[in-house]
């Protein structure tokens, strides 16, 4: 394929640049592809975003020719002219690169990047602190991410279902515990992060899948072991875990204890169990009176239904008892759910494991798919650890950072729970304590503006919803001209820009078993040195694909 | 570049006509008188010896001339060829006289098309232009299809192409096309060219 593709012919900042075809085909440009082009003072880098084929007329005419192919290969370039927009994403000038706030003069040639240009404007992977996200379109040039400014801030994975969030969660979380380890074997000043993942469909502490429930390959906690802790809220995944890790204990059963829930692990709820329906309830008003009618308060509520009803009518008006009866029917999922327990709570334990630095990842296995359960959890968990961060000092508590990995976020961002929701609260309170989210999303318009703002990283799959789009894209410098870029994604491709990456890019993300095996050598001949053994398993279950 | 002619131009025994009138954009000759009449196809090459330089033309038309008191042709209903036997004094009155358009010219080793600075001198020979002589004539930019246009309308410029098509093998006709269409695009025949390639065969 030849390097050339055209020349400029005209366009303006706001909508793109108009480049001319010239010897290609417009069929060999995609939407999303990187293209050079040299104007007279500046270099400039562009982003394709729409193909133009407007000879229309002239076209019907050829098909009525006498020999319309051949009609066709004479006007091709002249009379059938193919054009294409761009976006000005960034210009170069002798060493200094910045972001375009011009468009390159009339016929300037435009041609496919070389790698040294790419390079000149994203910079290159170290595999110390900036790695390769993934490539951009059309050559093999590889986008790298800085992985430290990355997490001075929220992040979002946004694309609807399928697109390779999950993946690329994973590869992320992978490359903060590449980083993590380099901050602690060097002398270098920074803070190491610890990452905290609510795994909802268990791909970061199993395995990932494809979307016919293949195994794609294992996720982050198992492809590095030894820097996590998983804890499992299906007990049953702890066998499978330790059977597949081969080494020690490093799964255990999430528990939590019944009178450490407080009523705002529940009213957080609300939306989801339709408890707004039940009259005017109030169960920080009847939390007093409940507690006298059992173990605790969380018991009696869901015991509501077993007791005699003149006991009830003791403490409650009629109102009050029929709404806790309709209240507590709304808990059935608690009823059979075996990790609230009366006596142990493992979650002082996995708030101090991110303390000591380990990594923790939360498996939900089979009650992934019960949301009511999945937010109980991520909820209460994020309660406590927000609690323990709120009551210390500002100097205190920041030994590390954290990273809060949350599939389905808007369930806890949006903005009917702004109050209430602790991930919220955490979003917008604790980023100076160094507590950030990577928040995992379908549909991004339902989060909360105000959390919104606090993302500077964006990681944009495929989504077709005109909302989504534009909330994803709304703090680019020219938001309307990447939404057709959006909506043309394939799986893996990703369009990203933020603090972390020099200008936006449209990078197929790289592919994730080669790049893990390779994270994983990394790992083992720079920081953990002392673990061929599992290696070899290892290098088996990422090369099985 | 710097090219030779092909053809032998100055052989008068070689030479087809001789040019009766010309101004910058046509000349008229006449079929020089041979022992069988001659016939001239619409849109072939000629070439010009005017000495120093050559000039360069298609054959746009042509029309009977008759020299003496009558000025048209009567009925005789024998066949043409039959005339020279038969009537020899008619023979001696009649002529064909073509009419070409300059397309360009051949100055030191030099092409130039359209934009030539000359025209036919008045009895100059006229010679049928040597088919390498094309070749490189049209390895120009393919710029004179336009003059052809003017002076005879599209069917004039097809027949040219029609003749280019025994000179060229096929590719070299396909980029000669695009060059053509390149440059009517230039010159505002937008229109012509459409009508050009969708019609040749
Ligand atoms: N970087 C990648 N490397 C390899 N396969 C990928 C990658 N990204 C996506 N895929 C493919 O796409 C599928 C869906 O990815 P997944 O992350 O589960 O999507 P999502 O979480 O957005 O629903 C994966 O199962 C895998 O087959
Ligand atoms: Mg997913």
């Amino acid at each position: 394929m030849s390097n050339k593709v055209g020349f400029t012919i005209g366009g303006t900042y706001s909508n793109g640049v108009l480049v001319k075809l010239d010897g290609k085909s417009h069929e060999e440009i995609e939407i999303g592809h990187s293209l050079i082009v040299k104007g007279t003072q500046r270099t400039y880098l562009m982003i394709t975003n729409d193909i133009i084929a407007d000879s229309d007329e002239t076209a019907s005419v050829v098909n009525m020719s006498r020999k319309p192919m051949f009609a066709k290969e004479m006007i091709a370039d002249t009379l059938l002219s193919s054009k294409i927009n761009c976006i000005p994403i960034a210009s170069s000038a002798t060493q200094e690169v910045e972001d375009a706030r011009t468009i390159p003069d009339y016929l300037s040639e435009c041609y496919l990047p070389t790698p040294e240009e790419a390079w000149t404007f994203y910079g290159a992977c170290n595999m110390e602190d900036r790695y390769p996200l993934g490539t951009i379109k059309p050559l093999d040039f590889k986008v790298p991410i800085d992985v430290d400014t990355l997490i001075q801030n929220s992040f979002g994975i946004f694309g609807k279902s399928g697109t390779g969030k999950s993946v690329l969660g994973n590869l992320i979380a992978a490359y903060i515990v590449l980083y993590s380890n380099r901050i602690k074997n060097s002398q270098l000043v920074s803070i190491p992060s610890v990452l905290l993942i609510f795994d909802m469909h268990s791909e970061y502490g199993l395995k990932l899948k494809t979307p016919t429930q293949q195994v794609l390959a294992p996720g982050v906690a198992e492809t590095f072991p030894e820097e996590f802790r998983v804890y499992c809220v299906d007990p049953e995944l702890v066998d499978e875990i330790d059977k597949e890790f081969r080494r020690g204990v490093l799964a255990s059963e999430l528990k939590i204890q019944k009178k450490n829930i407080e009523v705002e692990d529940v009213v957080v709820l609300s939306e989801l169990l339709n408890i707004s329906g039940i009259g005017a309830l109030n169960l920080y008003a009847v939390k007093n009176r409940l507690e006298e009618l059992d173990k605790t308060w969380f018991d009696a509520l869901l015991n509501f239904d077993n007791f005699d009803y003149k006991v009830l009518k003791s403490k409650f008006d009629m109102q009050v008892i029929t709404s806790l009866r309709a209240f507590s029917r709304r808990l059935e999922p608690f009823k059979h759910f075996s990790q609230i327990t009366d006596e142990n709570d493992t979650c002082q334990e996995l708030i101090n494991d991110l303390k000591e630095n380990r990594n923790v990842v939360v498996t939900f296995g089979r009650y992934g798919d019960s949301e009511i359960l999945y937010m109980f959890v991520v909820n209460y968990i994020s309660r406590r650890l927000r609690e323990e961060y709120v009551s210390k000092g500002i100097t205190e508590g920041t030994k590390n950072r954290i990273v809060i990995f949350v599939e389905e976020a808007h369930k806890f961002l949006n903005p009917e729970v702004r109050g209430s929701s602790p991930l919220g609260l955490i979003a917008r309170e604790l980023r100076k304590r160094g507590i950030v989210l990577c928040v995992i999303d379908q549909t991004p318009s339902q989060i909360d503006e105000n959390v919104l703002g606090m993302v500077w990283n964006f990681f944009i799959g495929a989504t077709s919803i005109d909302r989504d789009v534009e909330v994803s894209t709304r703090t680019l410098k020219l938001p309307k001209l990447f939404k057709p870029l959006v909506t043309s994604l394939r799986r893996q491709e990703f369009l990203t820009y933020g603090s972390a990456i020099r200008f936006p890019a449209v990078v197929k993300v790289m592919e994730y078993s080669s790049q893990m095996g390779e994270l994983r050598r990394i790992y083992e001949s720079k920081y953990k040195p002392d673990f061929k053994e599992y290696s070899k398993s290892l290098t088996k279950a990422l090369d099985s694909d | 570049m710097s090219f030779k002619l092909h053809g032998e131009y100055g052989l008068m025994e070689k030479a087809i006509g001789e040019v009766m009138a010309s101004t910058f954009k046509r000349f008229e000759f006449e079929l020089h008188r041979e022992k069988t009449v001659e016939t001239i196809e619409r849109g072939a090459f000629t070439i010009v010896d005017n000495g120093a330089y050559y000039v360069v033309g298609v054959v746009t038309d042509t029309k009977l001339v008759i020299a003496g008191s009558s000025t048209r042709p009567s009925r005789l209903k024998i066949a043409p060829t039959e005339i020279d036997h038969a009537l020899p004094d008619l023979k001696d009155r009649t002529y064909n006289s073509y009419d070409a358009t300059i397309v360009g010219e051949f100055v030191q080793g030099r092409y130039l098309q359209a934009d030539h600075l000359h025209h036919a001198l008045v009895h100059a020979q006229v010679y049928s232009m040597d088919v390498e002589d094309i070749r490189e004539f049209l390895g120009q930019p393919c710029d004179y299809l336009h003059l052809l246009y003017e002076n005879g309308g599209v069917d004039c410029v097809l027949s040219h192409l029609i003749y280019l098509k025994n000179v060229l093998n096929h590719s070299e006709l396909a980029q000669f096309l695009s060059g053509v269409v390149r440059m009517l695009h230039i010159r505002g025949f937008d229109e012509l060219s459409l009508m050009v390639v969708s019609l040749i065969e």
